[in-house]
């Protein structure tokens, strides 16, 4: 038995015993969507609206159509992100923006029921800091000359990270978070998300690891009015965490 | 094109459980996977340009969601892996600790070991499906293959 033949039978003897048909698959949708649309829209509308800001710096900088920026950085948890730009005509933007593989590192932890900002090596203990409406922040330029600026709020039962990545001229162009923020269970990991403009209309649209939302983002536009509702229901040491970062959606 | 999706489960099902499960290390983790992978399928409107598309396709899907799962805190609901493996029949009574040992490798080879193996893909079309450098991939099966074969030589249970 040659190494492929051994490593089959390994698998063979493995095998499914859930019954899957037309039927459950629909019942599994319904019960997996409830609750993670308005959270995903709130994530990509924030990315989008950066994205096209920066877009839109450089069509003012080069003065012509067909323009491309390309960006890569590092988050603080090590994800290394990459956003590409166009400019197509002049109402359309693209930017497409891929994750890659080390998304999941967070920068709190919460033990013998104490919060704690965990960042390069250090601990603290930041639970007098935190509540529903304090947060607790500290801020890096990296090699880039990108300030990142990482904020945990939240108490200790409910907590909840963001990251905002301002470029050099102030402008915050970029924010990821983890837990007690609106889009806190979604896992980023190795995918690309197309962000684009047309006129009035804002078009998401994503690859595989993002399937099951594909059908609400891929046509997905955001009015103002749902991007207000979005942003309402963010908690209070996000909501002043932006105000005072100077954060606009 | 599409295929029905009746037509998938009953081909593709096992072959989806057998890569999730050799990523997530539980057959419960896995089962959700399958279930989460043809369900993406089945409500897609994405068009494919051959069977062989939908299957790379399906286990593109399936190896994100698995690795997805290995990251969620509901990962902690996995139950033993030993006691699973346990309950499995092997033609070979060497099979459960070779079973194990191919479990043991880190998560990055495991996943290019089975494509190789098990689905019989090709360097090129593993990086193709995840999406990465097939100088990567071959690295990965280097290495991983040679972590298998000194552990299995240990335990002399792979000639």
């Amino acid at each position: 038995m040659n190494e492929n033949e051994r490593y089959r039978s390994l698998f063979d003897a493995i095998e499914s015993d859930s019954e899957i048909s037309v039927d459950t698959l629909t019942k599994r949708r319904k019960a997996k969507r409830a609750g993670r649309i308005k959270k995903a829209a709130y994530t990509f509308s924030a990315l989008a609206l950066f994205f096209l800001g920066s877009n839109m710096i450089s069509y003012a900088k080069t003065g012509e159509f067909w323009v491309t920026s390309v960006l890569s950085f590092k988050t603080a948890g090590g994800a290394e992100i990459t956003i590409e730009d166009q400019q197509i005509d002049e109402n359309t933007w693209n930017s497409k923006v891929t994750f890659g593989d080390d998304y999941e590192k967070e920068f709190y932890e919460v033990e013998d029921g104490k919060l704690y900002f965990t960042y390069d090596g250090e601990k603290k203990d930041i639970t007098a800091e935190c509540d529903e409406s304090r947060y607790f922040k500290h801020e890096f330029t990296d090699d880039n000359g990108l300030r990142h600026v990482l904020v945990v709020g939240g108490t200790v039962e409910n907590p909840g990270s963001v990251e905002y990545i301002f470029d050099k001229d102030g402008r915050m162009f970029f924010s990821t978070s983890v837990g007690g923020v609106p889009f806190g269970d979604l896992n980023m990991v190795s995918q690309t998300i197309n962000v684009s403009q047309n006129g009035d209309d804002l078009i998401v649209s994503t690859e595989e690891g993002f399937e099951d939302l594909k059908e609400d983002l891929q046509e997905y536009v955001i009015s103002d009015e749902e991007m207000d509702k979005l942003i309402e229901e963010a908690p209070e040491w996000l909501k002043n965490a932006e105000k005072d970062l100077g954060v606009e959606y | 094109m599409r295929e029905p999706v009746e037509d998938l489960i009953r081909e593709y099902k096992n072959s989806l459980f057998a890569a999730a499960f050799s990523i997530c290390k539980s057959a419960s983790d896995a089962d959700d996977v399958v279930q989460d992978t043809f369900m993406k399928y089945h409500f897609s409107k994405k068009q494919f340009s051959s069977r062989e598309h939908i299957r790379a396709w399906l286990l593109r899907v399936a190896i994100n969601n698995a690795k997805d799962v290995n990251r969620s805190f509901w990962k902690q609901k996995s139950e033993s892996i030993e006691d699973y493996i346990e309950t499995l029949e092997f033609e070979d009574s060497d099979d459960k600790d070779l079973l194990t040992e191919v479990l043991a490798l880190p998560e990055k080879y495991r996943v290019v070991i089975h494509l190789f193996y098990y689905e019989e893909y090709s360097v090129a079309e593993i990086a193709d499906i995840l999406k990465t450098s097939e100088s990567n991939v071959k690295t990965r099966l280097s290495r991983g293959r040679c972590m298998l074969k000194e552990r299995l030589q240990e335990d002399r249970v792979y000639e």
